[in-house]
């Protein structure tokens, strides 16, 4: 199938994942048996399931961090459909680039650089020019709720809530077409969960396709235009919210 | 993404340990490409080989310039050098032994430029005070012996006397090892910024996973001279397939 105005953002299928581990006499870990995904543009799917069924697991195979083993992760890009589980290294990275962002838990720290430059260099990466990425840093910090003193602080030093939500803004100053969100919420308050709903709804309308983990029941009927269950590493049911 | 730099087919043997078997790699324009491994792994013989420092037994390293690829085992010495210090830079981890400590800074960065032909003294001095702005070691610093410099201020002179030709590719060994831990982190951070400020490619030889998760944007891993495994950073060290890696990545204390 091709992409065309109507086709998918997101399009995998079949997708096994087992890790070997070496140092525990080859044991061997099954953590995705034939899962699959597909998400249009304009639409957040929330995946949900016990822990250890594979959410986390999935949402690194579609952005190309872990190499399945069969299967493809296809992901729209410049207007084609781009097969992560194939593609070469330069050309996931360009994908990675343009088309695909990923929040992960917890803020990987870079030494030394501020806040704002944390989140105005993602929009640098993307063709931006410093000042104008600078202002829009600080609007999307601002949004979410840290304080303009802070900005000039390498986040580092910062909260646990406060990181993440330097991770979020990260991602957020960007229009992505593909954005995937590991548990964007869990440890936030009450206010900066509001201002996250705003800003996945706020990319939907834009025409992003968004995969989120949300353990939150009610977070997730505000969020997610369906619900995909995972266990023990399938694709097993698909729901309302 | 083209390709800059190539290796096909790399053996080494120091009497009878295989330094390098059968290493094959690639360089792209712009790429940032780490060697990891513990010691003897054969991951500096490799950057010794790729650079042109040390010639492999068989096995060829092709650099690629707007006249197609040049193996660098049949250049001319002379051709080589300028090669060397011109379009290419090395960093080596002992920076004291890299830089004339009884020459000014501003020499030591204004020697390079002099090598590839700048001759207006003023226009040498201006170029030096800006790179040790540049490294933060200040431009009020440029008539001081780096005799009198800290380890991490020497390694942040390596850097300017390297980067101000405007290289195309450099190759970095341990640029870190052997400094305190603060002092490492404002390094990386630099050689990250200026590195893709001014879109040199960079071969850069680590032990510390950290540094290759910090900077490149893929990772080989090397074990008795020979690459074990291979993918972009975070896949390796997210996903490592070979005991060798998983053995490497298990080991890093959590930060």
């Amino acid at each position: 199938m091709t992409s065309h105005q109507n086709g998918w953002a997101i399009d995998a299928s079949g997708l096994h994942k087992r890790f070997v581990l070496h140092l525990q006499g080859g044991l061997a870990l099954d953590v995705l048996r034939g899962a699959s995904l597909r998400v249009r543009p304009g639409e957040c799917v929330a995946l949900v399931g016990p822990s250890g069924a594979g959410k986390s697991s999935l949402m690194r195979a579609l952005y190309g961090n872990y190499r399945v083993d069969s299967g493809a992760v296809r992901i729209r890009h410049d207007g084609a459909m781009v097969d992560i589980a194939t593609a070469s290294p330069g050309a996931i990275l360009d994908v990675r680039q343009r088309s695909l962002g990923y929040v992960s838990q917890f803020l990987r720290a870079i030494p030394r650089l501020s806040a704002l430059d944390v989140v105005a260099g993602s929009a640098v990466a993307r063709g931006m020019n410093l000042e104008k990425a600078r202002r829009h840093a600080a609007a999307m910090l601002e949004r979410l709720r840290i304080p303009s003193a802070l900005h000039a602080l390498p986040p580092v030093t910062f909260s646990g809530g406060e990181q993440q939500r330097v991770n979020l803004a990260r991602s957020f100053i960007c229009d992505w077409p593909t954005l995937l969100l590991d548990e964007p919420t869990a440890s936030l308050d009450p206010v900066s969960r509001d201002c996250v709903c705003t800003l996945i709804a706020e990319a939907c309308a834009r025409g992003s396709a968004i995969v989120a983990i949300v353990h939150d029941h009610a977070l997730r009927a505000r969020i997610a235009d369906r619900t995909v269950l995972l266990e023990r590493g399938a694709t097993i049911e698909e729901s309302q919210p | 993404m083209s390709l800059l730099l190539e290796a096909r087919f790399l053996n080494k043997r120091f009497s009878n340990v295989d330094a390098l078997d059968n290493v094959s790699l690639t360089v792209n324009r712009r790429e940032i490409l780490a060697i990891v491994g513990e010691s003897g792994s054969g991951k500096s013989t490799l950057l010794a080989t790729l650079a042109g420092l040390s010639p492999a037994d068989s096995g060829h390293v092709l650099y690629r310039d707007a006249e197609g690829p040049h193996d660098i085992a049949a250049m001319d010495e002379m051709r080589l050098r300028r090669l060397q210090r011109t379009r290419w830079g090395y960093i080596h981890q002992n920076a004291r032994a890299a830089l004339r400590l009884d020459v000014t800074a501003g020499g030591n960065i204004g020697e390079r430029l002099m090598m590839n032909g700048a001759r207006d003294y003023g226009e040498i001095r201006e170029t030096a005070a800006r790179w040790l702005d540049e490294v933060e070691i200040g431009r009020e610093r440029i008539d001081d012996l780096p005799m009198h410099f800290s380890g991490g201020m020497l390694q942040r002179l390596q850097i300017a006397a390297t980067l101000v030709t405007n290289p195309e590719l450099i190759f970095m060994d341990e640029p870190t090892t052997g400094l305190d831990v603060s002092v490492q982190a404002r390094i990386l951070d630099l050689i990250r910024t200026l590195v893709h400020r001014l879109h040199v490619a960079a071969i850069i030889v680590t032990h510390d996973l950290g540094v290759a998760r910090l900077l490149a944007d893929r990772t080989v891993v090397m074990q008795g001279g020979a690459i074990v495994e291979q993918g972009l950073t975070d896949q390796v060290l997210d996903d490592p397939h070979h005991p060798y890696t998983q053995l490497l990545v298990s080991s890093v204390l959590p930060s």
